[in-house]
């Protein structure tokens, strides 16, 4: 890729490494090195979910951990009660 | 019959309590890394990168051997074939199991990343009911399912998106 967009190495290392972030017009360049296109375009911001993702956030590791092993023993439990004999 | 025939259970802790007992090297990844991050996700499998070296990935296969893991959706003529080892596991890039405390999924180069040795670099270092896990950074979660672009993964990236953005917003990390 560093070939292609005629960039050097240790600059697409640091990209990598998100040491630092190339501009907006250096992604397209390279991305157009690579014959490829970038399409950008907007949408709406969806916060619709934010309260209960802060909620989730306050949750140790721990927690967190526990309530999706909950979730998914709820979820196994609800499909095989449904299941048709 | 298999575990792939029998009812799905997921029970993670005991899929980490053998590889920690195993002494294997791995991150946590995938659905249970972005759920652990604070994601509001629920998966029904563990994903794991293990550090590539033999020695650690006969630690695995060890492991999954303690675990009866079978390969998922394999018949019984290759499932009598197949040799559960390091050597075995190196061969291949994703593998995915049926164990007795759920499916256990090994991934060795996950899309948009550089395995092991990178995910490491951003991983956290947890503690869940005393056991000492690293799990795979959100953005670098985001990464991955960004670079498999399958359709549950582009489902799912908004809300994870979302979390990072409240995540530093909040200081967390």
């Amino acid at each position: 890729m560093a070939r292609q967009a005629g960039k050097p190495t240790s600059v697409i290392g640091r990209w990598e490494r998100n040491e630092v972030k190339p501009s907006l017009e250096t992604l397209r360049e390279v991305i157009r090195a690579c014959e490829l296109d970038l399409r950008l375009g907007l949408i709406a911001l969806d916060e619709s979910q934010d309260a209960a993702i802060e909620l989730s956030l306050e949750l140790t590791a721990e927690e967190r951990f526990d309530r999706l092993t909950a979730w998914a023993r709820f979820l196994t439990e609800g499909r095989e009660g449904l299941r048709v004999p | 019959m298999t575990g792939a025939e029998g009812p799905r259970r997921f029970d993670p802790a005991s899929m980490l309590e053998a590889l920690e007992n195993a002494g294997a090297k791995y991150i946590v990844i995938g659905g249970t890394a972005a759920a652990l991050n604070g994601a509001r996700h629920t998966t029904f499998d563990l994903d794991i990168t293990p550090d590539r070296n033999r020695a650690n990935l006969d630690r695995v296969a060890a492991a999954l051997r303690g675990m009866n893991a079978h390969l998922y959706g394999m018949t019984l003529d290759v499932e009598k074939s197949f040799q559960l080892d390091g050597r075995t596991l190196s061969a291949g890039s994703a593998w995915k199991f049926v164990t007795d405390h759920g499916e256990l999924d090994i991934s060795l180069d996950p899309d948009g990343t550089h395995g092991f040795k990178d995910l490491k670099r951003g991983a956290i270092e947890t503690r869940i009911h005393g056991l000492r896990i690293f799990v795979a950074s959100l953005e670098d979660v985001i990464r991955s399912k960004e670079a498999a672009d399958r359709p549950r993964d582009r489902d799912h990236l908004p809300e994870l998106r979302r979390t990072l953005e409240l995540m530093r917003r909040g200081g967390e990390q």
